[in-house]
C-alpha cells in the first residue's frame, strides 16, 4: 500500500498526539506505582517507533547511498525498497536510472566493442601518434602490415620502422602537417617491414587536441598500397606501352565510335586524337571494306575477337595502307559490354620486306642450285684430284701432310691414315731433307710456283724421281697456309734422259753435280756441248763475252752496276744462280774475281750451299772455273775435294766427229718433235750447203739418217737405227 | 609446545565462559527485572539487552555461542513453557467467552495477516506478527520462529513490533475502560483476548480491580492455550515432512497436559521462571548475534500492519462485544 511519508508523518504525529493524550488521561487517574510503569512504556513506545521510522527512512537512503557509490564505482546496483513511500520512488528512480546507466554503458561498451573490433577487422593499420610521431596505440592489423606486435610499436617513433632514404623526407612532410596542426590525407610514405620487405602505406590523419587545444597528437589509418602502387606503375607501364607503341590502338565505344586514339594511330593514320574522336571507325576505311568491318565487329561480340589479316585503310592524306587489324570485344567487371579494341599494324612496309626476302630467297635458291653445282663441280674435281695419276698432297707450314690422294698412297706406299699428319720429311731422302723448310720459305716469301724435278723416298725404302709442281695454299685471309704438292713419277723417264744425254754428251756429265773445271778451253767445250744438248747456259765471269766464245747469257762480274754485269759479292751471285728459272741449266761461274772479292773461305762455303741446291733441286749443272796459277795450293786443295771433276767419255762410234755432231744434233732436235732442214743445219754448224749434203749423205749411207720431202723442202730425221747409237733400251735402263 | 597449547586451551575456555557468561547474564537480568517490575517483559528486556551487548562487544566467540545455545535453549524454554499452559475447561468459562476468546484470536492473527499482505511485510514476519498478536506475544513468537525459522532480524523486529504493540494497548486500555463505559467482565475480556502479554494484562487491568485482573488473565489463558493448537498447525504448515511435529512441540504439549491436568500446582509454580529463563536466554542470544541496524531494514510496516490489525481488530471486538447483549 502506498503511503507517502507526509501522511505517514501526519499518522505518526496524530498517533503520539492522541497517545500523549490517552497517556495524560490515564497517568493523571492513575496510582502513583503506575505512573512511572507507564511513563517507562510511553518512552519504550516512542523509543520503539522511532527505532522503525528511523530505520524506514535511514536505511533506504543508506542503501541509495551505497547504491550510488556502486554506480559510481563502475558496478551495477538495485536496490528493492517497499516503504510505499517516496523513499520507494526514490529507489525505483534509482533503479530506472541505474538501469538506463547499464543501458547506456552496455551501449557504450557495444558500440566500444563494435569500435574495437572495428578497428581490430578493419584492413587498415589504425594507430595513434602523440605530437612527437611516437605511436600510442596501434590496431592488431600492424602484424599483418609491417609484422611487428602492437606492443613493439608503441613507444616507437614512426620514423623508426621507415627506411633511412625515407626518414628525412617523411620527418620533412610530417612536420609541415604537425606546424599546419591539419588533417592530412593520402600521405604515402614507405616501411620496412620486420622482415626487412618494403612496404608503401597510403596514411590519412586527423590531429586531436586538449582542453587548451594544444595538439596532442594524430590519429590516422595507414593502407597497405603496395600492390596499388604496382598496379598503378603497371597501368601506367602499360599505357605508355600503349600510347607510344608503333602499332595503332584505337578503343571504341559499343557504336564502334573511336573512343581513344594512340601516337601509334596518329603516326599511321595522321588523324590528331581530336580530329577523330568521337568518328565511326569506318572513316578509316575504303567503301569496299565496310561491309566486311559489320561482319567483323558482329563476329568479335559473338567470338570475343576477330581478326583481320591485310586489310586496307585509309590514312588523313587518302594514301591506302595495308594493316593487319585485331578487333577484341571489351567488357566491365559486370561483364557488361562496353566497347572494343582495335589494335591496327602497318603491314605495308612487311610486305615489301616480304617480297623483297621472297626475292632474295629466289636468289639464294638460285645460289645454292649454284653452290650445289659448284659442290658437285668441287667433288668431282675431288674425284679428279683423288683419282688423278699424279701424286697430290698438301702440306701445312709447319710440315705436317694435310691431304694425300689414291695415287700418293701407291706412289709412295702410306696409305692415307698413315700420310695424314706425318711429317713431309719422311717422304724425303737424307741428302734431301731440307726441301720441305726451303719450300715454307718460298712460299712464304709469296712464291707462287715452284716445278722442279726432285726425288722421293718410298714406305719401303725405295728412291723415286718426281716431277714436282709446288703451288702454295691460301687462307681466308690471302695468307699462305701451306703448299700443294703434285708429284708425278718421272724415274724411268729421268734415268732415260739420263742415260741418253750422258750417251750424248761429250763428257761424263751427272746433272746436279758441281764441276771445277781449270781450264778455260775445257770448261767452254764443255758448257757449249751441255748448251748444244739443251741446258739453257749462263756464265758469270770477269772475262768479256768474246774471250768465252759462247751462245748464252753472260753476267759480267763488275763492281759498277750496269746491263749484264753482277756485283762479285757472293749474295748476288748466289741469289742469281739460284733464281735460274729452268732445271736444266749450266752455269760457268769464274771463282778467281770472287775469291779475290769474298775471300776463299766465304766462296768455298757458297760453293757448298750451291752445290747442295743443285744436287738437292736438280737445277743443272754448275761449271767452276778456276786459275791453280791464282791459287795457292790448299784451297785449290779444298777446292777439288768439293767438287766433281770433267772427265772425257771414251768413244762409243765410229763416225767422224763432224758427222756424229750432225747426227746427235738431228736427234735431240727430233726428240723435241722437230724435223731439220740443211738451212738450219747450215746455220747451225755455220757450213755450206754441200758440206752438210756430204756429211748428211754419209749418215744416210750408214743407214742413220734418212731424208723426208716435205713438199719442196727436204728435211733430215734421225733413223731407228741412228737413235741407237743414243737410246738404251727400257730393259736396260729397268736393270740399271 | 605443551605449555602454548594449555595456554590455547585455557585462553579458549576463558572465552567460551565469557561467551557463556555474555549469553547468560541479559537473560537472567531480564527475568529479575521483570520479577521486580511485572510490566517489563523478562523476553523483551532480554532482546533489548542482548542486542545492545551485542553491540557493543561485537565479537565472533559471543556471537557463536549464541548460535549455539539457541539450539539448548528454544527447546528447553518451549518445553518448559508448557508448565505456563492451563488448558481450559468448558465448565470454567462460559462458552461464548471461549467462543470470543477464539475468535478474537482469529480476528488479530488475520487482520495482522491482512495488513502485513497489504504493506508487503514478509511472510515469515507476517506469522510471527499474526501469532504475536493473537496468542501470548513475545513467547507465542518465540515457540513459533521454532517452526517458522524466520531470519534473526525478522525475529527480532516482531519481538520487538509485538512489545510495542502492546505497551501501547497497556496504556491504552485502561482508558477506554474508563472512557468507554464498559462493563468490568467486558474490561477483563477484552484485556485477555486482545493484549498481547500476560505482563501487559496484568498492567491493564490492574487499575479495574483484582477480579478483572484474574478474569482477564483466566482469558489470557485461553489465548495462551491456544498457542498449543496453533504451534501444531504451524508446524504442520512449515514441516517438510507431511504431518511432522517438533520433538519439542510434542513435548510441549506433554507438559502443557500434564501442568493443567496432573502435575501439582507447586511442581508447576516451579518450573514456570525456568521456562521464562530460557526464553530470556535465548531472546539474549538472538539480540547478541542479531545487528541493530537488520533490524531497522524490516521499516515502518511491520509496525504499521501490527498496529493497524491490532487496532481494527480491537475496534471490531469492542463492537461486538457492544453488540452482544
Amino acid at each position: 500500500m502506498r503511503v507517502p511519508i507526509f501522511p505517514k508523518i501526519v499518522i505518526i504525529s496524530l498517533f503520539f498526539s492522541v497517545l500523549s493524550l490517552i497517556f495524560h488521561t490515564v497517568t493523571s487517574n492513575a496510582e502513583p506505582g503506575m505512573v512511572f510503569v507507564y511513563h517507562i512504556y510511553m518512552f519504550m513506545i516512542i523509543l520503539g517507533i522511532s527505532f522503525f521510522v528511523a530505520g524506514s527512512i535511514t536505511e533506504p537512503l543508506e542503501r541509495l547511498k551505497k547504491g550510488f557509490e556502486s554506480v559510481m564505482g563502475g558496478e551495477s546496483a538495485r536496490i528493492d525498497v517497499e516503504t510505499g513511500d517516496e523513499l520507494e520512488d526514490l529507489a525505483n528512480s534509482f533503479n530506472y536510472m541505474v538501469e538506463v546507466l547499464t543501458s547506456q554503458k552496455n551501449m557504450l561498451k557495444r558500440s566500444e566493442e563494435k569500435y574495437k573490433m572495428l578497428v581490430e577487422d578493419i584492413n587498415d593499420w589504425v594507430f595513434e601518434l602523440d605530437n612527437n610521431f611516437v605511436y600510442t596505440y596501434s590496431s592488431p592489423k600492424v602484424r599483418d602490415i609491417i609484422g611487428y606486435e602492437p606492443e613493439e610499436v608503441v613507444g616507437r617513433r614512426i620514423f623508426d620502422f621507415m627506411p633511412d632514404e625515407e626518414k628525412a623526407r617523411a620527418a620533412e612532410e610530417l612536420e609541415g602537417i604537425k606546424r599546419g596542426k591539419i588533417p592530412f590525407c593520402n600521405v604515402e610514405n614507405v616501411f620496412m617491414r620486420k622482415d626487412g620487405s618494403r612496404i608503401t602505406l597510403e596514411i590519412c590523419g586527423r590531429p586531436f587536441f586538449d582542453e587548451d587545444e594544444n595538439l596532442r597528437g594524430y590519429r590516422a589509418v595507414g593502407r597497405d598500397i603496395t600492390s596499388r602502387k604496382r598496379a598503378e606503375e603497371k597501368i601506367a607501364y602499360l599505357a605508355s606501352i600503349t600510347e607510344h607503341t608503333v602499332d595503332a590502338i584505337i578503343s571504341l565505344d559499343p557504336d564502334s565510335r573511336i573512343v581513344s586514339w594512340n601516337k601509334g594511330a596518329e603516326m599511321m593514320f595522321g588523324y590528331t586524337e581530336q580530329e577523330v574522336i568521337g568518328k565511326p571507325l569506318v572513316t578509316l576505311m575504303p567503301k569496299e571494306n565496310w561491309d566486311a568491318c559489320r561482319e567483323n565487329f558482329k563476329r568479335a561480340v559473338l567470338e570475343g575477337y576477330a581478326r583481320d589479316i591485310e586489310t586496307v585503310r585509309i590514312t588523313k592524306d587518302g594514301r591506302r595502307v595495308l594493316v593487319d587489324q585485331t578487333l577484341t570485344t571489351i567488357y566491365d567487371t559486370d561483364g557488361e559490354h562496353i566497347g572494343f579494341v582495335a589494335i591496327m599494324r602497318d603491314v605495308s612496309k612487311r610486305k615489301d620486306a616480304e617480297e623483297k626476302l621472297k626475292k632474295a630467297y629466289r636468289q639464294l635458291e638460285e645460289k645454292t642450285q649454284e653452290l650445289l653445282k659448284s659442290q658437285k663441280q668441287l667433288r668431282h674435281l675431288a674425284n679428279i684430284v683423288e683419282n688423278s695419276n699424279d701424286a697430290i698432297y698438301s702440306v701445312d707450314l709447319e710440315g705436317i701432310i694435310t691431304s694425300w690422294n689414291k695415287t700418293a698412297e701407291k706412289l709412295f706406299g702410306w696409305t692415307r691414315e698413315e700420310a695424314l699428319g706425318m711429317s713431309a720429311d719422311i717422304l724425303l731422302p737424307d741428302e734431301i731433307k731440307n726441301e720441305i723448310p726451303f719450300l715454307i720459305q718460298k712460299v712464304k716469301k709469296g712464291v707462287r710456283f715452284i716445278s722442279y724435278e726432285t726425288r722421293r723416298l718410298t714406305k719401303d725404302g725405295g728412291i723415286i724421281d718426281v716431277d714436282v709442281t709446288v703451288s702454295p695454299i691460301m687462307d681466308e685471309d690471302g695468307k699462305p697456309a701451306g703448299f700443294s704438292v703434285i708429284a708425278r713419277d718421272i724415274t724411268s723417264k729421268v734415268r732415260t734422259e739420263e742415260k741418253i744425254l750422258k750417251r750424248i754428251l761429250k763428257y761424263d756429265i751427272d746433272k746436279g753435280k758441281v764441276y771445277l773445271v781449270e781450264k778455260l778451253d775445257l770448261a767452254v767445250d764443255v758448257f757449249n756441248d751441255l748448251v748444244k744438248c739443251g741446258y739453257v747456259g749462263t756464265v758469270i765471269t770477269r772475262k768479256f763475252p768474246d774471250e768465252i766464245n759462247v751462245q748464252s747469257e753472260h753476267l759480267w762480274l763488275c763492281e759498277k752496276k750496269s746491263k749484264n754485269t753482277l756485283l762479285p759479292s757472293i749474295l748476288q751471285v748466289e741469289t742469281a744462280v739460284m733464281n735460274l728459272p729452268n732445271w736444266n741449266n749450266v752455269v760457268l761461274l769464274e771463282l778467281d774475281y770472287l775469291i779475290l772479292k769474298n775471300g776463299f773461305e766465304s766462296t768455298f762455303e757458297f760453293i757448298q750451299r750451291l752445290k747442295d741446291a743443285f744436287y738437292l733441286l736438280k737445277k743443272g749443272v754448275v761449271l767452276l772455273l778456276a786459275d791453280p796459277e791464282v791459287m795457292d795450293e790448299k784451297e785449290l786443295k779444298l777446292l777439288r775435294k768439293e767438287c766433281s771433276r770433267i772427265r772425257p767419255k771414251p768413244r762409243h762410234h765410229d763416225l767422224p766427229p763432224r758427222c756424229y755432231e750432225l747426227l746427235r744434233y738431228v736427234y735431240m732436235e727430233n726428240r723435241m718433235g722437230r724435223k731439220i732442214s740443211f738451212k738450219e743445219i747450215m746455220g747451225h754448224f755455220s757450213i755450206a750447203r754441200n758440206t752438210a749434203k756430204k756429211y748428211v749423205r754419209y749418215l744416210e749411207g750408214r743407214g742413220l739418217m734418212k731424208v723426208i720431202k716435205d713438199g719442196r723442202l727436204k728435211l733430215v730425221e734421225v733413223t731407228e737405227k741412228g737413235k741407237e747409237l743414243f737410246y738404251t733400251p727400257d730393259s736396260s735402263l729397268r736393270s740399271d | 609446545m605443551d605449555g602454548g597449547k594449555a595456554g590455547k586451551n585455557e585462553l579458549r575456555f576463558l572465552n567460551k565462559l565469557f561467551g557463556l557468561a555474555m549469553i547468560v547474564t541479559p537473560g537472567i537480568a531480564a527475568c529479575l527485572i521483570s520479577q521486580l517490575y511485572p510490566g517489563m517483559d523478562a523476553l523483551f528486556l532480554a532482546l533489548i539487552f542482548g542486542v545492545t551487548l551485542g553491540s557493543f562487544l561485537n565479537r565472533k566467540i559471543v556471537r557463536d555461542m549464541a548460535e549455539k545455545s539457541l539450539a539448548i535453549t528454544l527447546p528447553l524454554g518451549i518445553v518448559l513453557y508448557g508448565a505456563k499452559i492451563k488448558i481450559p475447561l468448558p465448565a470454567d468459562f462460559p462458552t461464548w467467552v471461549i467462543l470470543l476468546t477464539i475468535f478474537s484470536a482469529l480476528l488479530l492473527g488475520t487482520a495482522v495477516l491482512i495488513f502485513a499482505k497489504i504493506f508487503r511485510v514478509s511472510k515469515k514476519l507476517s506469522v510471527l506478527l499474526a501469532c504475536g498478536t493473537a496468542l501470548c506475544g513475545v513467547s507465542a513468537i518465540t515457540i513459533v520462529s521454532s517452526m517458522v525459522r524466520p531470519k534473526k532480524e525478522e525475529f527480532s523486529a516482531a519481538i520487538i513490533v509485538i512489545t510495542v504493540v502492546g505497551l501501547t494497548g497497556a496504556i491504552l486500555y485502561p482508558f477506554l475502560g474508563c472512557h468507554l463505559g464498559m462493563s468490568p467482565e467486558k474490561y477483563a475480556i477484552l484485556c485477555g483476548a486482545t493484549l498481547h502479554q500476560t505482563g501487559l494484562v496484568e498492567i491493564a487491568s490492574i487499575p479495574f480491580g483484582n477480579d478483572i485482573l484474574q478474569n482477564s488473565l483466566a482469558v489470557k489463558g485461553i489465548r495462551i492455550a491456544l498457542i498449543s493448537i496453533a504451534s501444531l498447525l504451524i508446524s504442520f504448515a512449515y514441516s517438510e515432512n507431511r504431518f511432522y511435529v517438533p520433538w519439542y512441540i510434542v513435548a510441549f504439549l506433554i507438559v502443557a497436559f500434564l501442568s493443567s491436568f496432573i502435575l501439582s500446582p507447586e511442581i508447576v509454580n516451579f518450573v514456570k521462571p525456568f521456562s521464562t529463563l530460557a526464553f530470556s536466554i535465548t531472546l539474549a542470544s538472538i539480540g547478541l548475534s542479531v545487528n541493530i541496524r537488520d533490524i531497522q531494514k524490516v521499516h515502518l510496516s511491520p509496525l504499521i500492519a501490527a498496529y493497524g490489525g491490532w487496532f481494527v481488530s480491537l475496534v471490531l471486538f469492542i463492537l461486538i462485544m457492544e453488540w452482544k447483549p
